[in-house]
């Protein structure tokens, strides 16, 4: 199989400059693949790129998409209908839902990155100390078998109660709930890092480096966490969906985690929560925002579950067969991401994967 | 091989072992989580209304962490799960409303199997055309569904288009008695069969939201294991007897396919018991989730610490089922 050879020996040979291109290059070929092969990803990917330049107006230039501050300000235009002047409609007291929900997106996006990549790194690196230190009677091995039974604990709470359980005793407020997210979150990268280190750190190239006299902390970052690295950005990508879908959960079931609208920042969750008693009257009030989660997430969740289809052996078969794809080189290890549950039948263990997964 | 009845009692009895350490870490876990992530917590658990409480609460908060924790301990274990502020004791209110979540649960799993696994069927089957689109397309949605806009249309929108009932389990209380509290299961004991009616009735949307919001899970693990049946010899051998296609692929096929499927139940236990807090308060089922939400809602922290627990343990239980199930489905799996 070609993916015998993945590019680190390559790497290996022909010097950093070499590698650097090839670093760069595969990603990106990976998703024009995915893009090619499934419309959906490609109307994801699309939708993301909107999603992300959509941001990026808000944050530079509000004015352009009528995004008006502040975000608070009443107008005679009580309860209004969606209309030209007022896209999403108004509020009871006639405040412009289009430019809450709006000014809402990077507020919501940047929330989710920081949750979701906080729980990458800090997940991801015990996940590579349990993977790639596991031997038995060392004291890698003692510090795996701990990290891996809090994980254990951590995996059996259904991650929105743990956070609304934690967000409650830190007290009511945006930054309370992001930690208590934050500190749910990690658990299921250190569960798929350390699956995917375990099929990694057998292969030749590895005891190839090993044999050559490269150092251990080399050989991790070096050969292991490269061919680590893709599946995790792909479930990284589908997982902001996840977060911010769970994010306003929690800070729709916590009261008052901020008076809104009271400043000139806004959030789905809250404006939900908000005009959640004015659903009957003025559905827009709660559809604008509920619809805004809504989209993104799909956003992310097209992108993403196009991008897993590729990883996952099971379904790129098939997908080879009909589209007469060129394999991915690292794949084939990609399956613990889905059967991790049943191969290591420990209670507790089989994560609540918080994704279609 | 391994797969005698005694290896299945041991297979069964170890993984009953193994739930100890994981019980006592939630326990240890929300402690911890509850009673030192806050530097004051009995500022925030008792605001204002509650004076004697909020002196008990500083007094035991004076105490050593380990002591706290042993008191919190063998309180649990002795039935003294604490009260809410205005003084309801926890553990009878959590032990009527937990069959409820059950039933609800149990609802939404079942469609999540009849409606899901077919799905998954229909996309393997049609890969990379049209079908499979809009069958992706489908299981995402309910993905991406905020739970609360998800619940809310459904009580507005879909329950008097449908003409079916969107409050509580029951229309008025029901006149014979409910043991089990599962309002379905209780019906049907008493022999009356209007009164079932009436609670399937009320059990179908919000379950049916339930499943819409998890259902990604078991179509897209369908689809994907299909997929790697399908190409197998066996499927092939099926389909060259000439035996019909949908007797290959629901007799044959998924039936293999099925045993990963499984794990399923485990991996959505989590979707579904999270979602309950949202669907249940909406719907005002009379579970632990709408308890769960009044609980925070109405700073009620000893309710809120004993929910937070008890869905942890539905967890693990619900991963134990799943981890059996599939030792007894797999041939390749020894009991040992």
């Amino acid at each position: 199989m070609a993916s015998k050879t993945p590019r680190v020996p390559v790497a290996l040979a022909a010097g950093p400059s070499r590698s650097a291109i090839v670093r760069v290059g595969r990603p990106l070929r990976l998703l024009w693949r995915v893009l090619r092969s499934n419309p959906l990803s490609l109307v994801g990917f699309v939708l993301v790129v909107l999603i992300v330049v959509a941001t990026a107006l808000v944050y530079l230039a509000p004015a352009v998409i009528g995004v008006h501050y502040p975000l608070n300000q009443p107008s005679n235009a009580l309860g209004q209908p969606p209309s030209w002047a007022h896209p999403f409609g108004t509020d009871p007291i006639g405040i412009d839902i289009y430019s809450n929900v709006m000014a809402a997106l990077p507020v919501d996006l940047s929330i989710a990155f920081a949750i979701a990549v906080f729980a990458l790194v800090f997940g991801g690196l015990l996940g590579l100390v349990a993977g790639f230190w596991d031997t038995r009677r060392t004291l890698g091995g003692a510090v795996s078998v701990v990290i891996l039974r809090i994980t254990d604990v951590f995996l059996a709470f259904p991650s929105l109660i743990l956070a609304l359980a934690i967000a409650v005793s830190l007290g009511r407020g945006v930054p309370q709930v992001i930690i208590a997210v934050m500190l749910t979150w990690w658990p299921y990268y250190t569960r798929l890092v350390r699956g995917e280190v375990l099929s990694v750190k057998h292969r030749q190239y590895v005891t190839a480096a090993r044999v050559a006299g490269v150092s251990e902390t080399r050989i991790l970052f070096r050969h292991v966490v490269r061919n680590v690295i893709e599946p995790v950005v792909v479930y990284f990508t589908m997982d902001i969906g996840t977060v911010i879908v769970t994010f306003s959960t929690v800070v729709f079931v916590i009261p008052n985690v901020i008076s809104f609208p009271s400043t000139n920042t806004s959030e789905w969750g809250v404006m939900i929560q908000n005009y959640q008693d004015s659903f009957s009257a003025l559905p827009w009030t709660v559809l604008a925002p509920g619809l805004a989660i809504f989209l993104t997430v799909l956003s992310f969740s097209l992108l993403g579950d196009g991008l897993r289809d590729v990883l996952d052996p099971r379904t790129r078969r098939a997908m080879l067969e009909t589209r007469r794809l060129e394999p991915a080189a690292p794949v084939e290890k990609a399956e613990e991401a889905e059967s991790a549950g049943p191969a290591a039948p420990v209670p507790g263990t089989v994560p609540d994967v918080t994704g279609p997964s | 091989m391994g797969r005698s009845p005694l290896d299945l009692a041991l297979f069964v009895g170890k993984r009953l072992l193994q739930l100890i350490p994981v019980l006592f870490g939630i326990i240890v876990l929300t402690f911890v989580f509850t009673h030192i992530a806050a530097s004051n917590p009995c500022a925030i658990w008792f605001p204002k209304n509650a004076v004697g409480p909020r002196e008990a609460c500083e007094a035991s908060f004076a105490q050593p962490l380990y002591h706290q924790f042993y008191v919190y301990f063998v309180n649990l274990l002795s039935g003294n799960w604490g009260a809410s502020v205005s003084g309801t004791q926890v553990l009878p209110v959590i032990a009527l409303a937990t069959p409820e979540t059950i039933e609800l649960v149990l609802a939404a799993l079942f469609l999540m199997i009849v409606i899901g696994i077919p799905l998954g069927v229909l996309a393997a089957q049609s890969n990379g055309r049209l079908v499979d689109h809009l069958v992706r397309v489908f299981y995402l949605s309910g993905w991406a569904t905020p739970t609360y806009l998800g619940a809310v249309v459904a009580v507005i929108f879909l329950g008097p288009f449908l003409g079916l009932p969107t409050r509580g389990d029951f229309t008025t209380p029901p006149p014979f008695a409910q043991p089990t509290h599962m309002s379905v299961l209780d019906a049907l004991l008493a022999g009356n069969l209007p009164w079932t009616l009436n609670a399937v009735e009320h059990l179908i949307l919000p379950a049916s939201v339930l499943a819409f919001l998890n259902l990604g899970i078991a179509t897209r693990m369908t689809r994907s294991s299909m997929l790697s049946v399908l190409p197998l010899d066996y499927v092939k051998t099926a389909r060259m007897k000439g035996l019909a296609e949908g007797w290959v692929l629901y007799k044959h096929a998924l039936r293999n396919a099925l045993i990963t499927t499984t794990t399923v139940l485990g991996v959505t236990a989590g979707g579904l018991l999270s979602g309950t807090v949202v669907v249940e308060e909406v719907f005002a089922w009379p579970g632990i989730g709408s308890y769960a939400y009044a609980a925070i809602t109405e700073y009620n922290f000893d309710g809120a610490i004993a929910v937070v627990i008890v869905y942890a343990v539905g967890v693990v239980i619900a991963n134990l089922i799943a981890d059996i199930l599939y030792g007894v489905l797999d041939p390749k799996v020894e009991w040992r």
